[in-house]
């Protein structure tokens, strides 16, 4: 395989990466308003975090052939924004299913998820669309 | 920042261990921010904060923390805007004032005291702590806690600062968010409120002087190593700004957190939640996955820049590739930890530590005084020369660390030892000029890989 087949498959993986993490968020959102429980809803929230980074780092990775700073430096932001999602979705997951916000503070819990889940799928959004206006940065002469 | 032209020269052993970091590797504001709050949360900056509410009131633990984090936040920044501006790590940046070999006096204090010395006090603390709190488990147990937990924190300072980074990123808005939360649960489980902490008085008694003695000396030393995450900076305010920042968050949080868990503790009318240690009292009440969380990432996030300065200490003597020295030395520090031994080398490790202040004395010396005077640019391409050794640099820092051990004032002996090195230096430097006296031997030229 040579190395330009090989950036766009990376690049493909990516965006579709991306483009999942959207989804995620999305699906998080309908969660939240549908009355799920707090754990469930919080798997969701840190699948929707991880996926971008994967995202990101193919793309990335795919970049390094044929990449200018300007895209790299596209590339750190969105990664950077990933980490942020990924530590606030981890910090709820390990919060919410404590037995002292679900028994006293379950509104909180719910209160925060649909946060979360909103910012995260505003975050999904971001990176997919930073991902396609890098795949059509890159196939220009 | 001064424009270099990265690419005359090969970096061989990785993450720009020796060699200047160029424009388009430079981070954001927010990533060196971040790097260095990572840096300042740990679990033992909260046992200073407990001791400091032993003899302060709160209000008076307060206006001590806020001089103590300006006055560390001010020699820290001024070392990292240099760092920044050369994109020099400490100890390459410390070849300028000390010469070529040297630096190595540094690269070897760095290495021992950083990469395996503290590195195994902090791996054994935590898998002590996580014995403690968890027992019964295998993964918990203190020999399979240092195995993992020694080994995560190999894994990001490998990596070099790219992983360091990462990890910040995730690491530090969580810890935030947990510190802020479990102190919350904590007293709404004990029924008291910020009001009642605030007005009671200290069991003891103690000035404000001492407690910002304490404050400042129990991490001025780790701010050498400022420099060797704001060379990624990609300006020297940046550097100094974000610095400040990030040092202001980490060391002032922690170390305020552990005030109010000891009054807290204190005065609790309530058995559940009430402890002096953030760690135990989550656990307690049933947060045990955060606490866990919060102990393996204020330790992690500390441990591997500690190990990331050593190696970068070592990368100055040897040319062992980065993550292969990160191993070595990480690999030593487990079995250090495992066995036990670690605290039969404390006294050593502080000791060889007084080296350290000293160190950015005459790096702060050389920069705003010497350097102007002789007129001798920083060496930083290939062919450029440093000379071999400046024997009043070595002399004066010994001679520094030497003083501070027998310090004993209101004023720190770290921040003595630095204004004692930065002054000590400069004159005997104006007065080797003047007389002509020979005190840099030797010339040294600088390799392609920056060797």
């Amino acid at each position: 395989m040579d190395k330009d087949m090989n950036t766009r498959k990376i690049k493909k993986i990516g965006t579709l990466l991306s483009m999942l993490s959207l989804l995620f968020g999305i699906i998080n959102l309908t969660e939240v308003f549908a009355g799920e429980s707090v754990p469930h809803v919080v798997v969701f929230i840190v699948m929707t975090s991880i996926t971008p980074i994967l995202g990101g780092a193919a793309i990335l990775r795919g970049f390094k052939v044929t990449s200018s700073w300007s895209i790299q430096r596209m590339h750190n932001n969105i990664l950077s924004l990933s980490y942020l999602n990924l530590s606030i979705a981890l910090t709820l997951a390990l919060l919410l299913p404590s037995p002292l916000l679900l028994s006293s503070m379950h509104y909180v819990g719910i209160l925060l998820s649909s946060i979360a889940a909103v910012g995260l799928g505003v975050i999904a959004l971001v990176s997919t669309l930073g991902s396609w206006r890098i795949t059509r940065l890159s196939l220009l002469p | 920042m001064e424009d270099y032209k990265a690419n005359e020269q090969v970096d061989e052993l990785g993450d720009f261990a020796v060699l200047p970091v160029p424009a388009e590797q430079r981070r954001s504001f927010l990533s060196i921010f971040w790097t260095n709050a990572g840096y300042t949360i740990n679990i033992s900056g909260m046992f200073t904060g407990a001791v400091l509410a032993g003899f302060l009131s709160l209000k008076q633990v307060f206006i001590v923390m806020v001089i103590a984090t300006a006055i560390l936040a001010l020699f820290s920044s001024t070392i990292g805007a240099i760092g920044a501006k050369y994109g020099l790590s400490s100890t390459v940046l410390s070849r300028q004032s000390f010469g070529r070999y040297g630096s190595w006096l540094i690269g070897i204090v760095l290495a021992i005291t950083l990469g395996i010395g503290w590195f195994s006090v902090i791996l054994s603390f935590f898998a002590d702590t996580v014995a403690v709190l968890f027992p019964n488990t295998f993964l918990t147990t203190k020999v399979v806690a240092c195995i993992w937990g020694g080994l995560l924190m190999i894994l990001t300072a490998a990596y070099g600062f790219r992983g360091l980074l990462a990890l910040s990123y995730i690491a530090v808005p969580m810890m935030l968010i947990l510190f802020s939360f479990g102190t919350t649960a904590i007293l709404f489980a004990s029924h008291l409120s910020f009001a009642e902490l605030f007005l009671q008085a200290p069991q003891g008694s103690g000035t404000l002087g001492v407690g910002i003695t304490m404050a400042v000396g129990s991490t001025a030393a780790g701010a050498l190593g400022m420099a060797d995450i704001t060379r990624y900076a990609k300006n020297p305010t940046q550097a100094a700004v974000s610095g400040s920042l990030g040092y202001l968050l980490g060391s002032f949080f922690c170390k305020f957190t552990g005030a109010i868990m000891v009054v807290a503790s204190r005065i609790s009318l309530s058995s559940a939640g009430t402890s002096e240690n953030i760690i135990q009292a989550m656990a307690s009440l049933g947060l045990g996955a955060g606490a866990l969380a919060l102990l393996l990432f204020a330790q992690w996030t500390t441990n591997d820049n500690n190990l990331y300065s050593g190696s970068l200490g070592l990368a100055n003597i040897f040319k062992v590739k980065k993550p292969l020295s990160c191993l070595i030395m990480g690999s030593i520090g487990i079995v250090i930890a495992i066995i036990g031994i670690q605290n039969i080398f404390k006294p050593f490790l502080v000791m060889l530590g007084l080296v350290v202040p000293p160190v950015a004395g005459v790096i702060l010396s050389h920069y705003f005084i010497v350097q102007p005077i002789i007129k001798k640019e920083y060496a930083l391409r290939m062919g450029e020369t440093l000379p071999k050794v400046d024997l009043v640099a070595v002399f004066v820092t010994i001679a520094a660390a030497v003083i501070s051990y027998f310090w004993v004032t209101a004023i720190p002996g770290t921040l003595m030892s630095i204004a004692i090195a930065f002054l000590l230096y400069a004159l005997f430097v104006l007065v080797f000029e003047k007389v002509d006296i020979k005190y840099r031997l030797g010339e040294y030229s600088i390799t392609k890989t920056g060797f």
